[in-house]
């Protein structure tokens, strides 16, 4: 058995884990309802004592005087004594009566006469007529003042006790189980309640950092909302600023378009016109590659702020076939005139893209291929079903880079060291292909050389294969 | 070979005409849709269209183009540069599509290609009888030997290759050299034909009396030396 716990017992573990809101939910509820059980339970104990006690009493206080009335009419302790044992043994035979003692002092206290169950101390002087506790006992003397003797009968304390032990008790039980009862429900509804909670975390935790859309409010418990509502304000004026920010590049790099188009088609028609000195020409030349290294860098910021933006690009099945040979149409003029072959290799396969994203993502490889691949004289554009995945892949036959170079090649503004001088490159075009690659949940990878070959770069984006829905193709 | 050039933009538009001009294509440009509509009935070979006009969208003129008895090659020049865009002006009808900023020479290069897919040729090279032509580079070659040609007598040769089974009237053929602009003066096209025919046979054009005239086939030069 792995020692792993699944992700989703990881996080009830962490829900129960010190300082979680549920922890201390239940621990408050559960203590407060000890609480009020407790001092359920210590008054009502109380307000049964006093109950116990008074009846008691009262009945003390009959027995005695019906006793007191017994030997006032026996001066003699002889027949005093048969008449209180009598009485005695008649009390005891009752249900749910125990036999109380008793016993007869005179005015000093002097024992005359006692039950075999009262206590054998002498009583001290000065007797008083009332109840009082006694060793244990609840006793009531009470004078006959005939005879000039004081009777005593007395109940045992510790009988008291018991019949207010077994009450109390009696009415405990049932509470402790309400207790275990509302401590189990209050479990059951603050997990239920956490559960709620947890889900809302869980979809902020498992958000991907870059995405900056709305948190979805459907499920989130309305205490949460007001969190959630914050938390998306705040996410939502992120994502505008982002998207002003993007926007003016997008907007600036696409309105330069026609004025660089202009500028540059006035130079090269000059440079066709020009009849004067070969300087001049030369002079022409340097202008017109001036103007398309400018052009360059405005295609590739417009390229930068589409590819920037945060939400995944998945919407649409795209035909990987039909953007290769638009692509390679698109370039193959560029190609032909650095005397390069431009060529399409494509199997019908789709994936789950962005058909203006892809088309973006191999503009930008076949670009970086004509512009860096010197030395070579193909470039192949392939895409193939490949036991991996989905391959699009774009091959130069150059120069290639070398393996030091490689990694650093997707971050932005770094140029392969064989145009570093050039400038050729605006150290763009692959930090934005891999931004576009991840956003299509693809991944760029970068050899140099290419398998199996001696010399060249490859640039591959590689989906993984659709779960089988994608539509056929015809 | 006669263009008709759709761009707002007057800078990119005069470069784009002067280029093709000097191309020896016959270049209309305008600026606005409905300009553009007007020019239609033009026997155009091709259109070089803009996308993004003030009247209106590009894409809505290729309706109308696609109606024309011989609907003219389209070629769009924009600066929409999103894979989407282009499938949508290719599925408009348009048969190429061309993003700013571009080569002056790319444009060239591709409207040449229109024209040869246009005129059924599988090559880019012209060769008929005796005759061959590289268009990329305007020389014409007659059994191996330059001929030379000004711009007018070029644009009219093509214009008879290009449709090597057809009559071309007369006003056809001044659709072909001349831009609404120039106008073209009476007898002109008999006097461009009477030079094709020093510089590249008398039997290389046939007059089709009534009508017109149609290529024939490149034979001995009989006068060369006239009006090279």
């Amino acid at each position: 058995m792995s020692g792993d716990y699944p992700p989703e017992l990881g996080q009830r573990f962490r829900l129960w884990g010190a300082g979680s809101l549920m922890t201390t939910l239940a621990r408050s509820l559960l203590l407060g309802l000890a609480l009020l059980w407790l001092i359920g339970v210590v008054g009502s104990g109380y307000v049964l004592q006093r109950m116990i006690d008074g009846k008691s009493d009262d009945e003390l206080l009959e027995t005695g005087n019906i006793l007191a009335s017994f030997i006032s009419r026996s001066p003699d302790l002889t027949t005093a004594a048969t008449a209180l044992a009598d009485a005695q043994a008649r009390a005891a035979s009752a249900p749910g009566h125990d036999r109380f003692a008793y016993r007869v002092v005179d005015g000093t206290g002097r024992i005359l006469l006692r039950s075999s169950n009262a206590p054998v101390a002498d009583v001290l002087p000065p007797l008083r007529e009332g109840l009082a506790n006694l060793d244990g006992w609840r006793v009531v003397t009470l004078a006959d003042r005939s005879n000039a003797r004081y009777l005593q009968v007395a109940d045992p304390l510790s009988e008291r006790r018991e019949t207010l032990v077994s009450a109390v008790l009696w009415l405990t039980a049932p509470l402790a189980i309400l207790l275990a009862f509302a401590g189990f429900m209050v479990l059951r509804a603050s997990r239920s309640l956490m559960d709620h909670v947890q889900r809302t975390a869980t979809a902020v935790a498992e958000r991907d950092p870059q995405a900056l859309g709305v948190l979805p409010l459907s499920g989130v418990v309305t205490e949460m909302r007001p969190a959630v509502e914050a938390a998306n304000r705040l996410l939502a004026r992120v994502s505008h600023a982002l998207e002003v920010e993007r926007s003016f590049t997008y907007n600036s790099a696409h309105e330069l378009r026609t004025p660089i188009a202009a500028a540059l088609a006035q130079v090269q028609l000059m440079a066709t016109l020009c009849e004067g000195p070969p300087e001049l020409k030369v002079q022409a030349a340097r202008l017109i590659e001036s103007m398309v290294r400018l052009s360059r860098l405005s295609e590739r910021l417009l390229a930068l702020a589409r590819a920037e933006g945060t939400e995944p690009l998945v919407s649409q099945w795209v035909d990987l076939a039909q953007v290769v040979r638009l692509t390679v149409d698109e370039f193959q003029y560029d190609a032909r005139l650095q005397g390069r072959e431009l060529v399409a290799e494509t199997e019908a396969v789709r994936v789950r893209g962005d058909l203006d994203a892809v088309g973006l993502a191999l503009r930008n490889l076949v670009e970086n291929a004509l512009v860096h691949g010197a030395g070579g004289t193909c470039i192949r554009v392939v895409c193939r079903n490949e036991s991996r995945g989905i391959a699009l892949r774009v091959i130069d036959d150059g120069h290639g880079v070398s393996a030091a170079e490689l990694p650093s090649l997707t971050e932005r503004f770094t140029r392969a060291g064989n145009v570093a001088d050039t400038a050729a490159g605006a150290g763009l075009g692959l930090a934005i292909v891999a931004m576009l690659a991840r956003r299509m949940r693809a991944r760029l990878t970068l050899h140099s050389p290419p398998a199996a070959v001696a010399t060249g770069f490859e640039a591959c984006i590689l989906w993984a294969r659709p779960s089988g829905d994608a539509p056929k193709l015809r | 070979m006669r263009i008709l050039l759709v761009e707002d933009d007057s800078a990119l538009g005069l470069a784009v005409r002067d280029y093709l001009l000097r191309e020896s294509y016959a270049v209309d440009w305008v600026t606005r849709l409905g300009a553009a509509r007007a020019c239609l009935p033009g026997n155009y070979v091709c259109v070089v269209l803009d996308l993004g006009l003030p009247d209106g969208d590009g894409l809505s003129l290729l309706p109308a183009l696609r109606a024309l008895p011989v609907p003219p090659a389209v070629l769009i020049l924009t600066a929409r540069d999103r894979l989407s865009d282009r499938i949508r002006g290719l599925d408009a009808g348009a048969d190429d599509y061309l993003v700013k900023p571009f080569d002056l020479p790319e444009v060239s290069a591709r409207l040449r290609a229109l024209a040869r897919r246009r005129a059924g040729r599988r090559t880019p090279n012209i060769e008929i009888g005796r005759l061959r032509i590289d268009p990329a580079t305007r020389v014409v070659m007659l059994d191996g030997t330059k001929v030379e040609m000004s711009a007018h007598e070029y644009s009219l040769l093509m214009a008879l290759v290009e449709h090597p089974g057809n009559i071309l009237s007369r006003r056809q053929l001044e659709d072909a050299i001349y831009t609404m602009d120039e106008g073209a003066t009476s007898n002109v096209i008999e006097v461009y034909i009477s030079r094709l025919r020093r510089k590249l046979g008398k039997d290389a054009i046939r007059t089709a009396r009534g009508y017109g005239y149609q290529w024939g086939c490149a034979g001995e030069v009989q006068d060369q030396a006239g009006d090279a």
